[in-house]
């Protein structure tokens, strides 16, 4: 037992003995345990009061403040001159600032994204090259997942200097179809049928309200434009089934979408009269003839 | 139709019909309202069964908390105020309610859901929009298709406003049930661009009850609908 409290105040650096080194490891562990005890429960209890990116946000906030307040209480432990630690902190900062560059405006550039909000999480993207929606905005990248279903990190730094489309920033969002019928069908009648169906779906927006009209005389059809204005984060569901419900009821109205097509006019020419047999020529038509 | 249902139950009145069925340790919740079905598989312990109508923002799906009521055009003199009835879409919650806990079961309508956009894109919300006629009394005749707001409209100004549409936010909806189903809301009309709209914990006739609210939201953004209601920035016409 002895042995043990004797190797308990063991010095393992300086005044630092091994008590304290356990002190603050035990400290530091109970913050952890609390944070994420905390955390657990916030999100159990906010779920549904606070939006999902919000909540991610809160929690972490509350959960870097218990660790740092429990890495606070346990400094005492190792003895530590808050003077001295400011100064040592001072100097490393200004080392690590300039060997970390890249790491330091990838910070920059996460706190900007969080402060001007371009995207949020859950939103549909397109950042660069990379489409999908947005997983998760932390402090050094976004992740985003595609419409493959790959995860995709982008360091925040690439994304505040990328080109971002948000597909579901604005509340509704206007897509459109061509819709080609025979010029034999009546042109009046299909648009009266799309707009019966337009007017069917519920989030086909009444206001602003779709268009549909004869846009061009094609070579093969007459062109109907069918304009349709859609809440952001419905309108491909509304797109991929209006276009089929647009078909079959024109089908069902004798109406047809017509292929491509050409017609040939084939001018019929007189025959020339057919050339005699070999042998036969001198005999109708003599040299010299008369 | 609405109120506490002990179960196993069935009801079908309508057009509408719903039975919860034992099926050994189970239930079974079968639903048929025109052309939808639903069938659930229910483990209830001792929940209760509440079949109520519900804040009328959830079919096909919830993708909005605004309900945007267009009316024939009311001139409304400066100075001055009035109280019309319009029409709201109904639609009926089954919910299951444990100790004060409530869960939707089911939600159901005869009334056809439309969406609409009240302002623009960029900073406008969208809405769920119903058309409806303008009454100066409560109108007679319960339909199963829709209820009755009751609107009162306030032009403390010195111009004309014309109004043909109210925007109400159904975060803080109360509605009642009896006879009918009825939502009582207040306009305020700052000009032809501006007004702001609060939905009113009251009920239009006595013995009416009041039906589970079953949109949950945070207790700041509950006060601020019940207290600030919701502000229309892109014109009441």
């Amino acid at each position: 037992m002895e042995s043990f409290f004797a190797f308990m105040q063991s010095p393992v650096a300086g005044q630092i003995t091994v008590f304290d080194l356990v002190v603050f490891c035990i400290i530091v562990a109970i913050s952890f345990l609390v944070a994420k005890i905390v955390g657990s429960h916030l999100k159990k209890n906010l779920a549904d009061r606070v939006k999902k990116d919000e909540l991610e946000k809160i929690i972490r906030i509350v959960q870097v403040i218990i660790v740092l307040i429990g890495i606070f209480i346990s400094l005492p432990s190792f003895h530590v001159d808050f003077a001295e630690l400011l100064l040592i902190g001072g100097a490393a900062g200004v080392i690590i600032g300039f060997a970390s560059q890249r790491l330091v405006t990838s910070i920059g550039s996460g706190v900007f994204l969080i402060i001007e909000r371009p995207v949020t999480m859950g939103d549909t993207v397109k950042i660069g090259d990379t489409a999908g929606t947005i997983e998760d905005i932390r402090i050094l990248s976004t992740t985003i997942k595609t419409f493959e279903g790959i995860y995709v990190r982008i360091p925040n730094e690439t994304v505040f200097n990328s080109e971002i489309t948000n597909y579901v920033a604005n509340v509704a969002r206007r897509f459109e179809y061509r819709v080609g019928v025979r010029y034999s069908d009546d042109a009046e009648k299909a648009i009266r049928v799309i707009h019966e169906l337009l007017d069917a779906h519920p989030f086909v927006l009444r206001n602003p309200s779709p268009s549909v009209y004869v846009d061009e005389l094609g070579d093969n059809a007459v062109i109907i434009m069918v304009r349709i204005w859609a809440p952001s984060r419905e309108w491909w569901s509304v797109r991929t089934e209006m276009l089929l419900k647009i078909k079959t009821a024109l089908e069902k109205e004798g109406m047809s979408i017509p292929f491509p097509q050409r017609t040939l006019w084939i001018k019929e020419t007189p025959q020339p009269a057919p050339a005699p047999p070999p042998g036969q020529e001198g005999a109708e038509n003599p040299p010299g003839g008369q | 139709m609405f109120g506490r249902y002990e179960y196993p139950c069935r009801f079908d009145e309508g057009g509408f019909t719903f039975c919860i069925e034992r099926e050994g340790a189970l239930y079974k919740y079968r639903r048929h309202c025109g052309e939808s079905e639903v069938q659930r598989t229910l483990s209830l312990g001792e929940a209760e069964l509440f079949v109520h109508p519900i804040e009328p923002v959830h079919l096909p799906k919830e993708v909005t908390r605004f309900l945007e009521i267009e009316f024939p055009h009311v001139t409304v003199a400066p100075e001055s105020g009035t109280v019309i009835y319009l029409t709201f879409p109904l639609e009926v919650g089954v919910i299951l309610g444990y100790k004060g806990e409530h869960q939707l079961l089911d939600v159901f309508s005869k009334a056809l859901p439309k969406y609409s956009l009240y302002g623009t894109p960029e900073s406008g919300v969208i809405t769920r929009y119903w058309r409806s006629g303008v009454f100066d009394r409560l109108p007679s005749g319960e339909n199963g298709t829709s209820g009755i707001l009751r609107l009162r409209i306030d032009n403390p100004g010195k111009g004309w406003i014309e109004v043909g549409r109210v925007v109400l936010d159904a975060t803080y909806m109360p509605i009642y049930f009896g006879p009918f189903v009825s939502i009582a809301a207040e306009i305020v009309l700052y000009s032809q661009d501006l007004a702001e709209t609060r939905v009113l914990n009251e009920s239009l006739a006595g013995g009416m009850q009041e039906a589970i609210q079953v949109i949950t939201a945070s207790r700041l953004r509950l006060l601020a609908a019940e207290t600030k209601g919701f502000l229309m920035e892109h014109g009441v016409s």
